[in-house]
């Protein structure tokens, strides 16, 4: 009887949690739905997307040793096909060691800070950025599929309510764009979902790979926010977020977008 | 580009320019040249020229044919500082020239990036 | 570390035109920037680039500002034998790159 009971709860807290979602899982679209065939064309190919050239270094600097521990990646985690697969479709994450939930490029960093003692880094170092890129390369195709319970639950509430205020002098909130006005225009461009599957991603505007940070940070300046630094916790927090509200659609890492 | 034609006036055939009427970002262009044949024996292509309309630097590449190529079609990705008109222009071995010319729409982004 | 990522087909077909797919890592930096401090970050892009087929120059092309960062080329070779397709580069700066895919002729 009891065990029947807590089956209910469960199912009451997964359907309630599901009722909130602002779009349904059948209705979940990526954002290279929205782009143009010249973006579409440059993504689907290895060979034309640049996003691949990260990738490559990425897969070199998991080869070298690096730091005062002079160790690679390699030297722990094995082959990075067997031991990352999969591994970014669930980040953000908590992490128990570090006492926080922590996006990809954090979690590196604190690795190579950590295991191979290497100087601090931005997360937006280019090295990082590499590896988030070569890491997240093994989870391609994989259904996003974060955890947002237990420890996570607070940076969960945190990051839907910075969804849902509104921002900077446009006053805008992020989702009266993305959850209420995906599919219309603004000037050339159509207003995507805002989903988090494509990064790291090789954006034609900043010449170069970028971390989803990165993208969040421009979205606040383009409604005229004050811009956070790049390790402003509300950006992990939005980003796990992000990620529960895009469960199941695939990664595709590194994407290209305009 | 007037320097180059030195008062020579290109034909306009044989030379396909393929741009995107409207740019995704004017960063990144993507470009695509062909030039059909008949090629060696007989003039084949020497140099393909490409020019712009506007940019702060009007001459943005020259492809070179130090042997003669059996398939002349080359893709890469342009910068356009705005919306303009691109010309290609191709040299044969006996001099003769080739070229087309493609309009492309820039615009601004909707949303400005500040990172 | 590399900075260039090579496509060929393999194998390709005697003396018929096959793809050469490239992309070099550059930014192509086109002198025209400020940095966050307002000033001007100085114009670094590939000037010469240069392909070759067992050492004899089959393609080349002289850049500009007006190739967007990190240059991706798309052409056409023909090979009669197999041996390797080398490629070089060098920017502004002076500084060269290179990177070599071999050719496999069935």
């Amino acid at each position: 009887m009891s065990r029947a009971l807590s089956v209910f709860v469960v199912l009451c807290a997964s359907a309630a949690l599901a009722q909130e979602r602002p779009i349904p899982p059948s209705a979940l679209r990526s954002g290279i739905e929205f782009a143009g065939a010249d973006v579409r064309a440059m993504q689907a190919d290895d060979a034309s997307n640049p996003g691949m050239l990260w990738v490559s270094r990425g897969e070199q600097l998991w080869a070298a040793a690096a730091g005062a521990a002079d160790r690679n990646c390699a030297s722990c985690h094995g082959d990075a096909s067997v031991a990352m697969r999969g591994v970014a479709a669930h980040y953000p994450k908590f992490d128990a060691a570090l006492g926080r939930v922590v996006d990809l490029p954090a979690r590196i960093e604190a690795c190579r800070r950590g295991s191979q003692r290497a100087p601090a880094q931005s997360t937006e170092a280019d090295d990082v950025l590499a590896l988030t890129a070569w890491v997240a390369y093994q989870a391609r195709g994989v259904p996003i599929a974060v955890a947002v319970d237990g420890p996570a639950r607070g940076a969960f509430e945190r990051g839907r309510a910075f969804y849902g205020e509104r921002h900077g002098q446009m006053n805008l909130a992020c989702t009266q764009c993305h959850d209420q006005n995906w599919g219309k225009r603004l000037l050339v461009e159509t207003i995507s979902q805002g989903q988090p599957t494509a990064f790291p991603a090789y954006r034609l505007e900043w010449q170069g790979l970028g971390s989803l940070g990165r993208r969040i940070r421009a979205c606040l300046f383009g409604v005229r926010a004050q811009m956070p630094p790049p390790d402003a916790p509300e950006l992990t927090d939005v980003a796990l977020y992000l990620a529960w509200r895009a469960q199941g659609l695939p990664l595709e890492a590194p994407g290209v977008r305009r | 580009m007037a320097a180059y034609l030195a008062g020579r006036t290109p034909r306009r055939e044989r030379v396909r320019l393929e741009l995107p009427r409207l740019a995704d970002n004017g960063l990144a262009v993507p470009m695509r040249i062909v030039v059909s044949g008949p090629f060696a024996p007989g003039p084949f292509v020497r140099t393909i020229r490409l020019f712009s309309e506007i940019n702060p630097v009007p001459d943005m590449v020259v492809f070179e044919f130090p042997r003669p190529p059996a398939r002349v079609e080359i893709e890469s990705r342009i910068r356009l500082a705005g919306t303009q008109q691109v010309v290609a222009i191709a040299e044969m071995t006996d001099g003769t020239l080739f070229a087309a010319v493609t309009e492309v729409v820039v615009t601004l982004a909707g949303c400005m990036d500040g990172t | 570390m590399p900075d260039a990522r090579i496509s060929i087909p393999t194998p390709v077909k005697r003396d018929e035109p096959f793809e050469v797919r490239i992309q070099i890592r550059h930014p192509m930096e086109t002198g025209y920037r400020t940095d966050d401090t307002g000033k001007a970050i100085a114009r670094n892009v590939i000037r010469t680039f240069a392909c070759r087929y067992n050492g004899q120059p089959v393609f080349s092309a002289q850049m500009s500002s007006g190739i967007a960062a990190n240059p991706h080329l798309r052409f056409f070779l023909t090979a009669t034998d197999s041996g390797e397709l080398t490629f070089e580069w060098q920017d502004d700066a002076g500084t060269r790159g290179s990177d070599r895919a071999a050719v496999t002729v069935a």
